[in-house]
Parts: structure tokens; sequence; C-alpha cells
């Protein structure tokens, strides 16, 4: 005897069933999908200060969804037209967004010559591939037109993606440093720690003489919490130190300090479900 | 068994392997689906006799010409990294073939096993019972994973490819049953004669 001659697939039930968990399927998933979609590109909040003097190149981020609608196409900063933005590939990917990035760069020959008293850009004129195009807050963009010579030589740097870093720099001559400080202290708070090494002590008394070949160390410390609004906020913020050199001139003179953007897949989706309103 | 069946179920065998085998040369598809389900038309149409099932089996099949038509004109395959970039209609297209395509390999099952009847061994008619369950539990995992694709990061990609994996494999075992049916030997030694004189072709 043919030991399994049943051919029917079990039961009457058993195609409706199959049919509605395959319905199933597409409609949760149609519907995730709708639901993890921006409405629109977001521009992350920019906290930043620039040297157009020093053709100081620098980035704005946005996540724009992957495939579903408005895509940005161009960035004009209506203060500031010799800065032209290039619209790059998405580096970073999550499942239904791409960060996008656009690249400014100041026209050389307009900004490195100018002197213009210091502004503060917080909008920024979108285009897109649909639609008009729309001012939107970018944070806070502080520009300053400096052409002040250093006397500092970069001497070593170190940076790793857990937040912390050093600088090293050598002392061309004789100097008093009066003053150390780094932008955007106020909003940084606790998330960015300095310290200072110099004349080879730690946590010098300000003001401390210099002489020439002396080294001056910074380290710093980056600490956002994942969970805060701050995750969401780009910082180039610059120490800051005002010295005196022997001819008695006033220096105001700045170092860079790198920062790390890292959002994770839960973040981003955080962004999403907020409707892309960051606080 | 007669020669016409024999070469019935050879010409469904070979008309199941053109849509299975997607070898795209520049961007001709060197076997064409179309041809596939037409030769799979007209074996259907020479199996007819007798079969219930067998007149469904044959619209499926013209379905699925019909739809295939479009492939010669433009490529229907979606890249997996561009699935949520691609237009609804695409993914309506690939799901209404793959669906008509699982509803005709079933049909397809249920014929060969009538055919199996009064000729095969035991064990084969348990292998196209089998192989059926095995088709179809694959056929309704892959229905039921497919729109997770508009969801799932790349990590999940893996899965998805071993489940394509277990369906070609499901297809192939489906092909290879046509093939063995047709090598079947009559048991009845009174048909033996006449089944000699006709083996040449």
């Amino acid at each position: 005897m043919h030991p399994n001659p049943k051919l029917r697939l079990n039961g009457k039930w058993l195609w409706p069933a199959l049919t509605l968990l395959i319905a199933t399927s597409w409609v949760g998933n149609l519907w995730y999908y709708e639901a993890m979609q921006l409405e629109k590109p977001v521009f992350l909040k920019h906290y930043m200060i620039l040297y157009p003097n020093l053709n100081d190149g620098f980035e704005l981020t946005y996540a724009e969804n992957k495939s579903k609608g408005k895509k940005v196409t161009g960035i004009r900063i209506e203060e500031l037209p010799e800065l032209l933005f290039r619209i790059d590939p998405h580096p970073d990917t999550y499942t239904h967004q791409v960060l996008g990035k656009a690249y400014g760069e100041w026209r050389t020959e307009a900004a490195a010559q100018v002197e213009r008293a210091p502004i503060t850009v917080k909008e920024a004129t979108v285009y897109y591939n649909d639609g008009p195009p729309e001012k939107v807050p970018i944070g806070e963009i502080r520009v300053v037109w400096d052409r002040q010579q250093s006397v500092l030589v970069m001497s070593s740097t170190s940076g790793s993606t857990n937040g912390n870093g050093q600088y090293s720099v050598n002392v061309t001559q004789p100097i008093t440093l009066e003053q150390v400080d780094y932008s955007f202290s106020d909003r940084l708070g606790k998330m960015f720690e300095l310290t200072m090494e110099g004349g080879g002590e730690p946590g010098p008394q300000l003001p401390l003489r210099m002489t020439a070949g002396d080294l001056l160390t910074f380290d710093y410390q980056w600490t956002v919490p994942d969970e805060s609004p701050a995750a969401y906020e780009i910082y180039r913020t610059r120490i800051l130190m005002t010295y005196k050199t022997e001819d008695g001139r006033t220096i105001h003179d700045r170092l860079p300090v790198n920062f790390n953007l890292y959002l994770s897949e839960k973040q981003m989706k955080r962004l999403v479900r907020a409707g892309g309103e960051l606080p | 068994m007669n020669p016409a069946l024999r070469s019935a179920l050879r010409r469904l065998g070979w008309g199941l392997v053109f849509p299975l085998v997607d070898v795209h040369i520049v961007l001709v598809d060197a076997l064409p689906d179309l041809i596939g389900y037409l030769l799979i038309v007209s074996a259907l149409r020479r199996l007819g006799a007798g079969h219930e099932g067998v007149k469904a089996a044959i619209w499926l099949a013209v379905a699925l010409a019909l739809l295939s038509v479009a492939q010669l004109v433009f490529n229907a395959s979606i890249n997996i990294n561009q699935f949520a970039t691609a237009p609804l209609a695409i993914h309506v297209y690939v799901q209404a073939a793959i669906i008509l395509h699982g509803l005709l390999a079933y049909r397809i099952f249920q014929i060969l096993y009538r055919i199996a009847g009064p000729i095969a061994p035991p064990p084969l008619k348990d292998a196209i019972v089998s192989r059926r369950n095995y088709y179809m539990a694959v056929f309704a995992a892959q229905l039921f994973f497919y729109p997770f694709l508009l969801n799932i990061d790349e990590s999940w990609i893996m899965l998805l490819l071993a489940l394509q994996l277990c369906f070609m494999l499901a297809e192939f075992l489906l092909i290879r049953l046509p093939f063995r049916m047709s090598r079947i030997r009559h048991k009845p030694p009174a048909d033996r004669g006449e089944n000699l004189a006709s083996e040449p072709q």
C-alpha cells in the first residue's frame, strides 16, 4: 500500500490561512515602511566656528529618506555668498535613511582676502529636487575673519573614536599665555572636557611664560550621552588662546578640535519617530 | 509508457528549466522564460487528456508566458540593495509571476502524481508528495518574507539568500520528476514488446 496517498494539502483552512498570513506580512511591512519615512530632509544642528581666512572647509549633515520623498539638491547661505556647497553621495546608510553631507568650500580669492565683522548664521536655504527652496535651521555657525599670524606650530595630534584626543603645539618664540578657553563652552557644559599641560606641569597657573621650544599640550574628552538631544548635534569647537608676544602684540589663537558624529540605527529611528523634530 | 507521454514529460521538464535558469548574456536571457512556459503549455496539452486540473495549469502557464513577454523588453529582476527604490509596479509584477509560477508548480505536481498513479513505483510517488510539500512550504515562506525586504538591513540578507537557495532546490527537485518518470519501464510484461518497438525516438 502506498504510505502517503493524501494529495490534498490538509484542510480547507490552509489556503485562506496562508493567503491571510502573506497579506498580513505585506500590510504590516508597508505600514512600518511608511512610518519610518521622514516627511522631508532634516538638518542636524551644527555648532561651528569658522575662519574663512584659513580656507576653513566644513560640512553640513542632514538625514533624508533612502528612496521616498524630497532630496536635498543644493544649499546656500544668504549671508555668505562666497560659500559654495557640494552635495555628496551619502556615506552613512541606515535601513530607511541616509546621512547626507554638504561640503562647504570658500571661494578662496573672495574669502581669504576680506576682513569683515564676525557674523553668526542660523539658517540655510535648502533646495530640493521637488518643490520650492526653504529656509531651515542649521544650528549656529559663527564666522570670524581673522588674519593673525600664529606663533604656535602643531607638533602632534591624536584622536580616537571614543571621543578623546590630544594636541601638542610648539611655541616658536617667547610668549605669555594669558587665557585659554574653547568656543561654545556655555553650550557644551559637561560634554566637553579640556585639560592643559604647559611648561612641564598639568593645569598650570595663568599667565604662563613660555620660551621658544616649549611644548603646550591639550587633552580633550567628548562625552555625549546617546539618549540626549545633543547626540544629534555636531560641534566644531576650537581651543581659544590669548597670548602676548615679546614685542607686545596680543594674539588670539585657536586650535581645531576633532569631533566625530556617530548616529546608531536606533538613534536614527528615534529621530524619525519624533517626526524629524530635534529639540 | 507510450512515447508520446514520454516526450511530453521530457518537454515539461525542459520547459521548467527555462524559468529557473537566468543566464543573462549581455542583456539577453540565454534561456528565455517565454520559451519555457510555451514548452510547458505544449507539454500540458499532450498530457491533458483525462486529467482534471490540466486546464487550469495550461491557463496559468499561458498567463506566465504573457507576463514573461515583458521580460524580453526590460529587466524585471530587482537588485536586493535597491529593493525599496524599485517602483511598486515591479514588485507587483515580480510577486504575480512568483505566485502564478508557484500555483503552476502545484498543479504540475498533482498532474504528475495522477500520471504516476498506475505506472510509477511507490518510492517515486512518495517523492512527488514530499517534494510538493517541501516546494509549497518554501514557496509560502518566500511570499511571506518578501515584503520584509522593505524594512530589514543588510544583516538579514543572508537569511533571504538561503531561502532563495531552498527555493532553487525545490524547483530543481520538481524538474527532476518528469525526467525520472519518463524513464519508467513498464511493469506489465505484455506492454514490453510494444514499448520496445517504439523505443527509438
